[in-house]
């Protein structure tokens, strides 16, 4: 698949948020990262995303990068 | 724990705004409007208004000419002229195809600048707007650069032929003149390579810009 394609990575923010009974605005203040942002990954807008950023909140959820990003099969 | 990366955005903002003094601030924006005024004003009153009025008002056509004297002019104590001498030249009686001849080249510079100072203006507004690296700038940026460039050698071209046009018509009194007379400047193509330079630049900006979108 080339790079130029659309990507179908999907995020699991919302599940995980469930599961653990946070907010949005809670792992925002925890993590550092702007609403605006988490909001963006939330809805599967984001482009890309950065290592400290995916560390960060892996560190406050508690989980592993495959729980929170999953890739759709084509 | 955290990455506060709009944290790390205004640290980065501060520290511009508190040691670079060469930062682009509100009132440099503010100056280079003005100043981007004044050139097109400038360009209005001595590339369209001045020669109309002149001819309007026939005011004797103003311009030089250089002729090929050459040296041997004796001065006191050893010294001698040198080098080819530019005399002024009053027409009085310039016809209207002269007067176009003459003024084509200012106009042209007068259209030149208004257009570049519009596109500045474009440059302007997108800076201060904190989106500086889109595509339509990289255009405007080309834009500017080819006529630098290019205006500024047709320029040179145009006042050339205007010139010569007036010598070889048999007002100018025969002294030695050369037969075809040009100066021309590298520096509008010089000027232009460094601008493409910098279109360049932003070019890459946009890819870069296009590469970090929607990074969280």
């Amino acid at each position: 698949m080339p790079v130029e394609e659309p990507h179908r990575v999907v995020c699991h923010l919302d599940d995980l948020l469930e599961a653990r009974g946070m907010t949005l605005t809670a792992l925002a203040d925890a993590v550092g990262v702007s609403l605006v942002n988490l909001s963006i990954m939330k809805n599967n807008r984001a482009k890309a995303i950065r290592y400290s950023t995916l560390t960060a909140i892996c560190h406050v959820l508690g989980c592993q990068p495959g729980e929170l990003l999953s890739v759709e099969r084509a | 724990m955290g990455t506060n990366t709009s944290g790390r955005a205004t640290q980065v903002g501060r520290s511009l705004g508190k040691r670079n003094w060469l930062a682009f601030s509100r009132a440099d924006f503010i100056a280079t409007e003005i100043f981007l005024g004044i050139a097109v004003a400038g360009a209005v009153l001595f590339g369209l208004a001045g020669p109309l009025l002149d001819a309007v008002t026939g005011t004797p056509l103003e311009m030089s000419y250089t002729t090929a004297v050459n040296g041997g002019i004796e001065l006191p104590r050893g010294a001698t002229h040198n080098g080819k001498a530019t005399m002024p030249l009053l027409l009085n009686d310039a016809t209207f195809v002269e007067r176009l001849g003459q003024a084509l080249p200012g106009l042209m510079v007068a259209v030149m600048t208004i257009a570049i100072a519009w596109l500045i203006l474009h440059l302007l507004r997108s800076t201060q707007a904190q989106e500086p690296f889109t595509t339509a700038n990289v255009k405007r940026i080309n834009t500017i650069a080819l006529a630098i460039g290019l205006g500024g050698m047709l320029w040179q071209l145009a006042t050339a032929f205007a010139d010569n046009a007036i010598y070889t018509t048999g007002r100018v009194p025969d002294l030695d003149y050369l037969p075809f007379e040009a100066t021309f400047s590298p520096f509008p193509l010089f000027a232009m390579f460094v601008i493409a330079l910098i279109a360049e630049a932003f070019r890459r900006g946009v890819i870069l810009r296009n590469d970090v979108e929607g990074l969280v």
